[in-house]
């Protein structure tokens, strides 16, 4: 949203998935080939929703939900979300559900997904110096357009106009999940009861899909989910419990 | 018309006892039990605040290199094409480059815990090119407690002030993009263009 | 006029209806009770309502989000908006005619809820437009007018939510009594018709700018569903009932009968009358198709109990419509609404019953009497024994049906009267008082003076029945 006075490259809001998603590509490329790249993000993301909403009757997880597609009809992106969504269901022990909330709804793993995604076809096209933030998932790569690593703030919890931490790097996925507003809208599925104890929890790793998951996992757990986030391997986090304490990796990619 | 009279008055009291019971913070935070693991930097939990300008000060010292348009900035929002330089090479249209096209929706002001909340969205044809936050949480009392804690909580490591972490940024995760009341006031502008 | 225009006659010796020479229903079964389930039920149902209604505000409010003035102004707004809301189409529900309202509340305690409520409305509406007024304005730091201004201008439909609120002011203002009573009757339900316009015009703010409304979701979803759901009511209770009553029954006037010098009873003759679920005491609301009296409805009461010949209603000739109404042909078309009433038979609480009726009122009581189980008291009221009307009826009533019969006649000052419409008078005439239903239809005075000297005599308020549209 910030336009500083020349910098080379691209930024874009959209509004999908009902969250805006923003493209910040920071190559110095010819203004039609960032235009092309910043097409095929949003139609990617577009198609994305076609398939995933569950605002959507008409979309792939919807219709595969009542039963009138079969898993065997569906495109090759909803069955692998959904074996991944398995084996997060697995993995985490039963934590992470894209069923908790009564209906199918894995939109805990696919906003991030998507992004990553849309991170990897653009990193695959040339444009090496990214960022993709869908919602608040952001999936950074390369260098900003002022040739610095990417600083990526986490949301304060309490005030959505200040961020409680800054995070750097030139390849990193940051997912947030968090009970801001609203109360607590992230359920326990084991206990069918909304999650108390974190107020939000950060999670960095190498890809976004995962790193939401998990993140929106810890959440679920509740205080619990301190230490098994702790013990999550490849990944890094920063947790902010209910009564106001940052708690984070030794690790963490905090900037300088 | 006894009955109507009771009818109005009860109407008056239990609005009022809604109001009032919504308006009263939670109490059951203090009661709570520190987290499992260990809090960083919990030994300056008690300490006395340091850097006791920062909180206030920090918005407005934000509000030119923020990106999260703060209350003072956005008071003014036909003041912000004219603080922003258009970029010459970027491709995606923005609203000082071609102000014919460029239209402004707001949504409706959704509360949340901490203030209100109001979207205005820019769009350039029917591009959404700029999501403004016209209200936003402010004021004393529950976000300045709460800051604090967090505040005190990340000095003990870092020295950071939690305020000024927002500065010089280009992106947040968890943005206020995934706040519901921010959605919910973007949703109604976006049906409103 | 306060109670169905329903005002007895007797029928005169040698008068010309050979329809029946004497009270046809001598034999009929007293009707099972309607107990208050229905109408508790449904009235359980119209509170939950008013609580759901309020809950997407609380569960949509983050409690201590409502630190200042200005946004505990703003949530109380919201909250008697969507009060206001909801009540408004209660208000249009309850006067759909729907027949399960009819016969579950019955349209006299319906009127009596109608005004009641909308009162609150109007009120409620009136709040809601201030607080929200007052609350933005706070947010935003603009005076009240500026606010005003801006909601006008920059938010959806926001100008015809205003005019709602104009004609809504109107409608409530020309409801005060005294007014409502300066005004020709047919002005005043042109008026009162306008209410409708307040549902339409204020319909689409709610979905444009309520907080809890304008994003799809179960809550906007419901509240569109509540709206068709009255609107069905609308349509079923006032157009579909009506046709389908009146195109199986295609009632016509048989014969017009002077029972005094100011009160004619309508004989009507029809189909099918042998099916029509008809309590004695209930009421219809009339319309006769000549030219001069199709565009006006009235409610009377039957004045005799169902038979499968003829219905009557006895009327006293007070205003232009009733005057008219002695001049009507035999078969002239009419069309009926109901029955409706609970001041039936059927509603009593106890075996026994006290009837106590002033002047024309004996009309639904006389109706009653046909149904109600032996051992039931009467005190008839009339300022004259040339006001004694239907007295032949009753006394041969008295009789078939082992009822006590007291004609109190005399000015509501003299002595006799006023003994017995006391508590002590009541309790000397009917000992076991306060072990009966009591049933009143009469001028607002006799009732008023009656229900005091009820209530102190000890008889339960839910015992006593009113014949009266408005208390």
């Amino acid at each position: 949203m910030t336009a500083p006075l020349t910098r080379p490259g691209l930024r874009r809001v959209e509004h999908i998935m009902g969250t805006a998603i923003s493209l910040d590509v920071a190559d110095d490329l010819p203004d039609a080939t960032l235009r092309a790249l910043a097409d095929d993000v949003f139609d990617w993301m577009r198609e994305v929703d076609a398939r995933f909403s569950t605002y959507r009757e008409d979309s792939e997880v919807r219709r595969f939900e009542r039963g009138e597609l079969l898993l065997s009809e569906a495109s090759e992106d909803v069955r692998a979300v959904l074996a991944t969504c398995a084996d997060l269901w697995g993995a985490t022990d039963g934590f992470f559900d894209a069923y908790a909330t009564g209906g199918l709804d894995p939109s805990g793993y696919v906003k991030g997904w998507a992004a990553q995604v849309a991170s990897d076809r653009l990193l695959a096209a040339g444009a090496v110096n990214h960022c993709v933030n869908a919602g608040g998932d952001v999936r950074a790569r390369g260098h900003s357009a002022f040739g610095r690593p990417w600083r990526i703030g986490v949301r304060h919890p309490w005030d959505a106009n200040a961020t409680c931490l800054v995070l750097a790097g030139t390849d990193l996925a940051v997912a947030t999940s968090g009970v801001y507003e609203r109360g607590h809208h992230v359920r326990d599925p084991r206990r069918g009861a909304p999650a108390q104890g974190l107020r939000s929890v950060t999670v960095v790793g190498p890809d976004l899909g995962l790193a939401d998951a998990y993140a929106t996992t810890a959440v679920a757990m509740g205080r619990a989910g301190v230490t098994w986030l702790d013990r999550l391997p490849g990944h890094t986090h920063a947790v902010v419990t209910d009564n106001a304490r940052l708690l984070r990796s030794p690790t963490l990619p905090v900037a300088p | 018309m006894r009955r109507a009279f009771l009818a109005i008055t009860g109407l008056a009291a239990s609005t009022t006892a809604l109001v009032v019971l919504k308006g009263s913070p939670g109490t059951s935070q203090a009661a709570q039990e520190p987290p499992a693991g260990t809090p960083v930097g919990s030994e300056a939990a008690g300490a006395p605040p340091s850097g006791t300008d920062a909180p206030a000060a920090a918005p407005t010292a934000a509000a030119t290199s923020s990106p999260w348009p703060t209350r003072g900035a956005t008071r003014s929002p036909a003041a912000r094409p004219t603080s922003r330089a258009p970029a010459p090479r970027t491709t995606t249209a923005r609203p000082p480059q071609q102000p014919t096209t460029t239209r402004r929706v707001t949504g409706p002001i959704v509360e949340n815990e901490y203030g209100n909340v109001q979207v205005q969205i820019v769009l350039n044809g029917d591009r959404i090119v700029e999501a403004l936050t016209l209200e936003l949480p402010s004021g004393p009392g529950e976000t300045e407690r709460h800051s604090d804690d967090v505040r005190r909580a990340y000095n003990g490591t870092s020295g950071e002030v939690v305020r000024r972490q927002g500065a010089d940024l280009d992106t947040v995760s968890g943005a206020t993009e995934t706040s519901d009341s921010y959605r919910r006031s973007l949703r109604a502008a976006i049906e409103r263009a | 006029m306060t109670y169905p225009q329903t005002h007895a006659a007797g029928r005169r010796t040698g008068s010309p209806s050979r329809h029946g020479g004497r009270p046809a229903a001598v034999s009929s079964p007293v009707p099972a009770r309607r107990g208050p389930g229905g109408r508790r039920l449904l009235a359980a149902l119209l509170v939950t309502g008013l609580l759901a209604s309020v809950l997407p505000w609380w569960l949509d409010t983050p409690a201590g989000s409502l630190r200042s003035t200005a946004a505990a102004l703003t949530a109380a707004g919201r909250i008697t908006g969507l009060v206001a809301g909801y009540l408004l189409l209660v208000q249009v529900l309850m006067m759909s005619r729907l027949p399960v309202l009819e016969r579950w509340i019955g349209g006299e305690r319906l009127g009596r809820w109608h005004r009641d409520v909308g009162a609150t409305v109007l009120v409620a509406v009136l709040a809601h437009l201030s607080l929200i007024l007052l609350g933005y304005a706070g947010l935003r730091d603009h005076s009240v007018l500026t606010e005003a201004g801006v909601l006008l201008r920059d938010y959806e439909d926001m100008v015809e939510a205003f005019a709602a609120t104009g004609v809504l002011v109107l409608v409530g203002f020309t409801s005060v009594r005294a007014i409502r009573s300066a005004l020709p009757y047919e002005l005043w339900h042109l008026l009162h018709r306008a209410s409708y316009l307040v549902l339409l015009l204020g319909f689409g703010h709610q979905f444009s700018n309520g907080a809890q409304l304008f994003q799809p979701g179960p809550v906007r979803t419901g509240w569109i569903a509540l709206y068709a759901a009255v609107v069905a009511a609308l349509v079923w209770g006032r157009v579909v009932t009506p046709l389908r009553f009146n195109l199986r029954h295609r009632l016509r006037v048989a014969d017009v009968v002077a029972e005094s010098p100011d009160t004619i009873s309508l004989y009507l003759t029809g189909e099918r009358l042998d099916r029509l679920d008809l309590l004695g005491g209930q009421f219809f609301r009339w319309r006769f198709l000549t030219r001069g009296c199709w565009w006006q409805s009235h409610p009377f009461s039957v004045s005799a109990a169902a038979n499968d010949r003829w219905l009557r209603l006895t009327v006293k000739v007070v205003g232009t419509h009733t005057a008219d109404l002695r001049d009507l042909d035999p078969g002239t078309r009419v069309w009926a609404q109901g029955p409706s009433g609970t001041f039936t038979a059927a509603h009593r609480t106890r075996e026994r019953a006290l009837l106590i009726a002033g002047g024309s009122g004996i009309t639904p009581v006389r109706a009653m009497l046909e149904e109600l189980p032996p051992g039931a008291a009467l005190i008839y009221r009339a300022r004259t024994p040339a006001d004694v009307l239907l007295s032949r009826e009753l006394d041969w009533l008295a009789q078939a049906r082992d009822t006590d019969i007291w004609y109190v006649i005399g000015s509501r000052d003299d002595p006799g009267p006023r003994q017995v419409l006391s508590p002590d008078g009541l309790r000397r005439l009917v000992p076991d008082l306060t072990r009966r239903d009591v049933y009143l239809c009469g001028p607002p005075g006799l009732v008023e003076q009656s229900l005091r000297a009820l209530r102190r005599a000890g008889v339960p308020r839910g015992q006593i029945h009113l014949a009266t549209f408005e208390l």
